[in-house]
């Protein structure tokens, strides 16, 4: 029996042989990036947040930058510049200059996906400008450059922007018939600002969507809880739209086959210039401003379908969704096919209230 | 009846029979271990996203097998070596049943040795094989030498501490895509067929009832437990392909390995990063079960035929499990391996309709002769 508690013991105590690490002893890579240098050759730089004392309770982040041709080598290099063993499991974000984007990310995507230490809930994004200054530059006092990018992605996707993060990315990436997208940033004096949407076919960076049109993009992909759009006309009127939903459908009699999209909003006008405003008119007005926003969004994703499919990108997954839909899905034939296949658009506009005041 | 065949039915002492409601731990637990891990890439390579009813065609499968092997053996009272001694003679009896005992070491090296991988793969790269694989064989070795009741409590245990982690399937359903699940059958029944075969690995374990039917204290109402187990992992093989193919793309879906552990790295919590690593240290508690009765099943049959002390038994069959642990030391050859097992797995559950039927034409001959 003392024999037996003694193993039990020793067995327990050898689980203290497991190589501990410290997190002070460690450098934990929170953000990465990548710069297009030539064909061959890329300048990877990673941030890595440095605590201070205590007392002060601020946060140094220390930037390393090397120059390598191979992942593989960046890693090494890297590590020959750390005093500290490098730490990749809290990485948040990835970034990617735009060049390097174009010529495609298909290598960075193959390790993040390969690599078990890495998060899929990780953001990823295409730095419009240098990635090193962006990672270099100094913010806040208070925030690493990783957390404020991150925030940065994560508070526009609860608005206009469409969401994205490594995982969706990836399933875009690999599935047939259906591209991804990422949040363009770009470095403003002392803040970054998300400019727009970059499109992918694959894994190559083809072509943005503006500013103006990403709430469009975010309309005919996902329900939208909270975003604001505005009529471009003199009156300046705009909404918040407080609900969405959008739905396919698939016309597959023809050779061609014909997609029908159709899409509800609901919201309610959260200005209106004063000149245009007749108080005794509300219905009528609101009925008006209904037809003009279904016609203004209409508008605007018919403009920006015909974009995708003049860059030969399918974000919305049309392809996708014909493979899923209909038998005997050939690939060949629907990539000579997408760029004249006939999508309609179909927006049905729902204005709920106009505030507080008339 | 037992008069008729002429075989003797197998009497174990009352106390080490386990009660009827027992048989559903043991059948799940025996019938979930690696399997779940990995599947959906693998039945998805057939038949794609419709491969759901695959798993329906495969359940409905084990259902039969399931009421076969009751039957076989409600007729016979013994185990798969008494059936084998009454219907093939002592010989070629005896050799079909060290078939099935190695078959069964085969299970145990496979679950084994696929653990062992993942972790090394997942959570310790640098992972002493050599060291870990002994002390986890030192376990199993302290629990089957403590008999199937043993064997059979921790069962229980395993199927409901790793119960919670089902709902772990809320966190992929959330970010997963519903429009590209169209219930359209594209594929053609024989792709459907050829998926419900590569569901079979993960559907293995129901054989095991062959062994330990004798232990059940009253088998007649041990049928509706079995079928409860089938049925119950039927539902959460289902309930983790369908979540799989919401999260996954399909042609995503084929560049991932473990598809359900991946799943687990999009849980988020405040208090922890990676779900992943508490999700398979969780799972060693079902990796533990699933060995032991597959180590007990495979020693329980040499004790049977030879007459030799089962302690034995488990001591070589650990030593040989420890052996090869070490030799297959490749993630290709374990694949390799886990193909190879799951095409023995598939002709072994054939092998009991056909000893079903023998069964059937040898007791209606007999009977005919008899009167």
């Amino acid at each position: 029996m003392k024999r037996k508690g003694l193993l039990v013991l020793m067995l327990l105590f050898l689980t203290g042989c497991q190589e501990i690490y410290s997190v002070e002893d460690r450098a934990i890579v929170q953000i990465l990036g990548y710069d297009y240098v030539d064909d061959k050759e890329v300048k990877g730089t990673v941030g890595i947040p440095h605590y201070g004392e205590e007392e002060k309770r601020t946060v140094e982040e220390l930037n390393l930058t090397v120059t390598a041709q191979s992942i593989k080598e960046f890693t090494d290099k890297i590590e020959k510049e750390s005093s500290k063993p490098i730490s990749i499991g809290k990485l948040t974000v990835s970034l990617y200059d735009r060049e390097l984007a174009e010529n495609g990310l298909d290598e960075f995507l193959d390790v993040l996906s390969r690599d078990p230490r890495i998060g899929r809930n990780i953001h990823l994004g295409i730095v419009d400008g240098e990635v090193q200054e962006m990672i270099e530059a100094k913010y806040n006092q208070n925030e690493t450059t990783a957390r404020y990018v991150n925030s940065i992605i994560k508070n526009n996707s609860r608005r206009n922007f469409p969401r994205s993060n490594l995982h969706w990315f990836l399933y875009a990436y690999y599935a047939e018939g259906l591209d991804g997208y990422l949040p363009l940033l770009k470095k403003q004096n002392s803040h970054i600002k998300v400019t727009g949407i970059a499109l992918f076919d694959k894994g190559t960076f083809v072509s943005t969507v503006e500013e103006d049109k990403v709430l469009i993009l975010k309309l005919l992909k996902e329900k939208v809880e909270k975003g604001t759009a505005s009529l471009p006309t003199e009156e300046k009127t705009g909404i918040e739209i407080s609900d969405s939903n959008v739905k396919y459908r698939i016309n597959t009699k023809g050779e061609v086959p014909e997609f029908n999209i159709s899409l509800t909003i609901t919201g309610f006008i959260n200005e209106i210039q004063e000149s245009s405003l007749d108080k005794e008119q509300t219905p009528e007005l609101a009925n008006k401003l209904e037809k003009d926003f279904a016609e203004y969004f209409k508008e605007n994703s018919e403009e920006l379908i015909a974009q995708f499919q003049e860059n030969n990108t399918d974000p919305l997954g049309l392809g996708n969704l014909l493979k899923n839909r209909r038998q005997g899905f050939d690939k060949e034939k629907w990539e000579e096919q997408y760029p004249d296949v006939p999508v309609n658009v179909d927006v049905d506009v729902k204005i709920t209230g106009i505030g507080i005041s008339l | 009846m037992n008069k008729i065949s002429g075989v003797k039915g197998v009497n174990i002492p009352e106390q080490f029979l386990i009660t009827p409601m027992f048989v559903f731990f043991v059948i799940h637990s025996m019938q979930v271990g690696v399997g779940i891990m990995g599947f959906e890439g693998y039945i998805a390579e057939h038949a794609g996203f419709d491969s759901w009813i695959s798993i329906l065609i495969a359940g409905a499968f084990m259902h039969i097998v399931l009421w076969m092997t009751y039957s076989l053996l409600h007729s016979s009272g013994g185990d798969i070596v008494s059936i084998h001694r009454g219907l093939f003679g002592k010989y070629i009896g005896g050799f079909l049943s060290v078939v099935i005992s190695l078959y069964f070491l085969l299970l145990a090296l496979t679950v084994l040795r696929t653990f062992v991988e993942i972790i090394q793969v997942w959570m310790f790269p640098s992972l002493q094989m050599k060291l870990f694989t002994a002390v986890f064989l030192g376990i199993i070795y302290y629990l089957v030498v403590g008999g199937f009741r043993l064997v059979t409590g921790f069962c229980m245990i395993s199927v409901i501490l790793t119960l919670p982690l089902l709902l772990l399937l809320l966190f992929p359903i959330q970010i997963g895509n519903v429009n590209y699940l169209y219930p359209a059958i594209e594929h053609g029944f024989v792709d459907l067929l050829a998926s419900a075969k590569a569901t079979t690995l993960s559907f293995l374990g129901i054989e095991l009832l062959l062994i330990f039917y004798p232990f059940i204290k009253k088998p007649q109402q041990s049928v509706k437990w079995a079928h409860f187990g089938v049925f119950f992992t039927v539902l959460i093989y289902l309930a983790t392909a369908l979540v799989a193919f919401i999260y996954y793309s399909e042609e995503q879906l084929k560049q991932v390995t473990w598809g359900t552990i991946s799943l687990w790295k999009i849980v988020e919590f405040p208090f922890i990063e990676r779900f992943e690593y508490i999700g398979i240290s969780l799972w060693v508690y079902v990796i533990i079960p699933n060995i032991c009765l597959a180590v007990w099943g495979a020693t329980r049959i040499p004790k049977r035929l030879f007459k030799i002390s089962q302690k034995k038994m488990v001591i070589l069959y650990c030593v040989i499990l420890f052996t090869a642990t070490l030799l297959l030391d490749d993630r290709q050859i374990v694949e390799k391996i886990n193909d190879f097992t799951s095409q023995v797995g598939f002709y072994v559950l054939l092998y009991i309709p056909v000893l079903f039927v023998i069964s059937k034409i040898f007791h209606k001959v007999r009977d005919t002769n008899e009167t």
